[in-house]
């Protein structure tokens, strides 16, 4: 028996021992460029001709968007009944960069064609090499976007650092703002689009009622990674520098701005206007019991919050929908110079469609670039994935008729992204999670402690903590 | 005479071993898909991850694979490095949770046991609800006490009450006392249900004799739990507490889902620093080798741990007339089910 178990561990040794070894040298590190493309295109004149081709989608949007995500996709598939069929697979945003990247470098069968991440992906997934440029295949097929026509501030990272453009942006999410109409137009005769007309309206309300007039969902992951980098952003700082290190602390301009930004959080605290550790539940229930003119949280519960206020006013949805409000945090944050371009940045994330490097028949990539053609260019399209949430990119989207005259967009979206130009997501870190993490833990640590003079002290050890980790992975 | 009785043993011996050959089969093959998913998904990723800390090894890019000697591991013992530092800080805080708090954990099982094991009125009921709780995962009991300890507003308690505290705040040694308090809570409450089964099982095996000696000789209640009931667990007790503390060392889940906005992102225990860059996406894909070597070293850490606490509840000879008469009925117990086991063949 002793004999037997011995032989068992040593064939589970010898498998262990190959698994990582057996491929060594196989190295996809190489110079030359890793996409390829096979095939002859299907054309009718100048029109290409699909002949059912199949493309395999894997997106990381989940949650209550992916029934609205996968309505989109059947409208395209009933469209392009026998040309084209996209099958969408969704990953969770924790597994999502591995999962997509394990399943292409080992040429699996259930690998994607085309991906929808979030923009701050789009440097890890380029280091893996396994999407491919998407300004390439589209001059390949002659199916074409203008890639141009994009909001600004996504859209200039798209080429992630190259000279190709490896990513289509698609649409963005950062937090926004519902108000209480009733309550605001007892406090100001317009919606607050600076901090000093905000902090005006905070004012009015909390020496009448005594009450908050902010009510936000504090323990949210969302609010946590978006809060502290949009407030430095609007206070005209950046997140890391070119070389991708931090020199929050370093730089005497950049330490100034973070302490404001700080700061410009702390004093919705301090005044009495907004309070910290609210789970999502009673950052809501303050708002839809009227008791607070401001609720700050994701766009995506936007027909939640309207279902439940008129649930719990025993109104109509349709007379509730006219009692909420969109707003923008936009110039919330920003200390001085309000009407900067700065003051009008918002941080949030962004997802952009990615062409895999699995794709080389050139039939398949026309058939990727009709997709996303069709996805980034139609205003129907767009304006339901708003009401879902999402505000597109696409200027050509955004400045058709259709698109703005739609309910959802008139009164919210718009509302919310005021200047889409401006919205910034993380840029073409691959230390993304670091930085988001230290800026997170700077501002919790900062306003919990209280005391300005010790801000400096915690921008320092939150700025060498992210950049002793970037050696770290660097040395490695 | 002789060679027909010869024939019969021979007939008899041969029938027996087939017997034997038929019993091993159908026991390798009862075995076998236990054995097969044993080796695939616990001993075989034991020994890639033994493998993996000699090497720097990013599974998304295994042809950029190099041998790395010891140097994953002197990256984890040199303080300089912030991760490194992280991850033997991270040790601080369980540590003295479980050093201060596992005894908690086995007392309630047994106490529960005990009583239970009387056979009370509605015992059963009882011992289904105390097993219950084990069931429940982790995420749910996260919702479940996040809504009992959360702020005012919408902490259960909080609300009650009429207070306003921070059950889940605090950073480590400093002022997060009361979500310690909390993650015992639901330790205890989680994590009871196991040690119980096996307590009550232990307990109905002591003889009942031993119980009855003990009596004899004036002992009350007390002394039959201290002299009988305690040295006739020893064992069990022993390994219980083994795996209550390494289940401690490993805490992951309770602080993981009972946190606030200011500590939701600080390591309190070690599993929590690996399992965080475990998740770390790409960027983190290539120190794989390092963090299998941190995963080893706090399984080296938990093995010691383990080795010390065999070692001081260890037999030895106290003279304790019930442990000693327990140990000799225990033994006659085993030879007689030898004895018994060897005439039915």
């Amino acid at each position: 028996m002793k004999k037997k178990l011995l032989g068992a561990l040593c064939v589970s040794m010898a498998i262990a021992m190959t698994v990582p070894l057996t491929a060594c040298g196989n190295k996809n590190t190489g110079s030359g460029p890793w996409w390829s493309t096979t095939g002859e295109l299907n054309k009718d004149g100048d029109n290409v001709v699909f002949d059912d081709v199949s493309i395999r989608l894997t997106t990381i949007v989940g949650g209550a968007d992916k029934t609205a995500f996968q309505l989109i996709i059947n409208q395209f598939n009933a469209e392009y009944r026998n040309k084209i069929n996209v099958n969408v697979t969704n990953v969770g945003e924790g597994d999502f960069e591995t999962t997509v990247t394990r399943q292409i470098t080992q040429g699996a069968n259930t690998a994607p064609d085309l991906i929808m991440t979030h923009q701050r992906s789009m440097k890890s997934f380029l280091n893996y090499k396994v999407i491919q440029p998407y300004d390439l295949a589209m001059e390949e097929t002659g199916v074409k976007i203008d890639l141009s026509a994009f909001a600004e501030g996504v859209n200039q990272y798209s080429n992630v650092g190259t000279e190709y453009q490896f990513g289509v942006p698609v649409d963005a999410a950062g937090m926004v703002v519902y108000y209480n109409a009733d309550l605001l137009a007892q406090y100001s005769d317009k919606v607050p689009e600076t901090r000093t007309e905000l902090m005006s309206v905070c004012n009015a309300y909390k020496t009448a009622t005594g009450k908050m007039p902010i009510s936000w969902e504090t323990a949210g992951d969302f609010f946590c990674k978006y809060l502290m980098p949009t407030a430095v952003l609007q206070n005209g700082g950046y997140l890391y520098k070119e070389d991708l290190y931090a020199d929050w602390y370093d730089n005497q301009t950049q330490r100034g701005i973070y302490k404001d930004a700080i700061l410009s959080v702390q004093e919705f605290l301090d005044k009495g206007y907004a309070e910290l550790g609210k789970e999502e539940m009673s950052g809501a229930s303050k708002f839809l019991n009227n008791d607070a003119v401001f609720y700050v949280s994701m766009p995506w519960y936007r027909t939640d919050i309207i279902k439940n206020y008129a649930k719990q006013n025993n109104i109509a949805d349709s007379e509730a929908e006219d009692k909420i409000g969109g707003a923008s945090v936009s110039g919330w944050f920003a200390m001085s110079n309000e009407t900067s371009d700065n003051a009008k940045k918002i941080y949030g994330d962004s997802h952009m469609f990615a062409m895999t490097k699995k794709v080389k028949d050139i039939n398949q990539k026309a058939a990727v670039c009709e997709f996303v053609k069709w996805f980034t260019q139609k205003a129907d399209v767009g304006a339901k994935w708003a009401e879902a949430g999402h505000v597109t990119l696409s200027n050509t989207i955004a400045n058709s008729d259709e698109y703005k005259n739609n309910k959802c967009v008139n009164t919210f979206i718009n509302n919310w992204y005021p200047h889409l130009d401006a919205f910034t997501p993380m840029g073409v870190t691959p230390y993304y999670m670091d930085v988001s993490k230290n800026l997170s833990a700077l501002l919790s640590e900062a306003i919990i402690n209280g005391n300005p003079e010790s801000f400096e002290g915690l921008i320092k050890a939150k700025q060498n903590a992210l950049n002793s980790q970037i050696d770290m992975l660097n040395m490695s | 005479m002789k060679y027909f009785e010869n024939s019969v043993r021979d007939e008899n011996l041969i029938a027996r071993k087939r017997q034997r050959a038929k019993e091993q089969v159908s026991a390798y093959a009862l075995l076998t898909p236990f054995i097969i998913i044993f080796i695939l998904f616990s001993l075989v990723p034991f020994i890639m991850g033994f493998v993996y800390v000699f090497l720097r090894y990013d599974p998304y890019d295994v042809g950029a694979t190099q041998f790395y000697g010891l140097k994953n591991f002197e990256m984890l013992f040199n303080s300089d490095i912030t991760m490194s530092k992280s991850f033997w800080e991270s040790f601080g805080p369980v540590t003295v949770y479980a050093l201060c708090t596992f005894p908690i954990g086995t007392i309630v099982a047994f106490v529960l046991a005990y009583f239970v094991n009387m056979c009370p009125p509605g015992y059963k009921f009882f011992r289904a609800c105390i097993y219950l709780p084990s069931l429940v995962s982790i995420s749910i009991a996260g919702i479940v006490f996040c809504n009992i300890f959360g702020p005012s507003g919408s902490g259960l308690l909080n609300s009650w009450f009429g207070t306003d505290i921070d059950w889940l705040g605090g950073l480590p040694f400093k002022d997060d006392f009361l979500r310690w308090v909390v993650i015992l809570i639901v330790c205890v409450w989680m994590g009871v249900g196991g040690n119980f089964v096996i307590y009550s099982g232990v307990l109905r095996d002591i003889p009942k004799s031993l119980y009855e000696a003990c009596e004899m000789d004036g002992g009350g209640r007390l002394r039959k739990i201290l002299h009988v009931t305690l040295p006739g667990m020893k064992s069990t007790l022993s390994l219980t507490m083994f795996g209550t503390v390494v289940g401690m060392l490993g805490l992951y889940g309770q602080p993981y889902v009972l946190n606030t906005i200011e500590n939701k992102d600080v390591f309190v225990g070690p599993m929590m620093w690996i399992q965080n860059y475990l998740m770390g996406g790409l960027t983190y894909a290539k120190l794989t080798g390092y963090i299998c070597a941190a995963a080893l070293v706090l399984g080296i850490i938990s093995a010691a741990l383990g080795l010390i606490q065999r070692i001081a509840m260890a037999d030895r000879v106290h003279g304790d007339k019930y442990g000693v008469a327990y140990a000799r009925f225990a033994q006659l117990k085993s030879q007689s089910e030898k004895y018994k086991g060897g005439a039915s063949q």
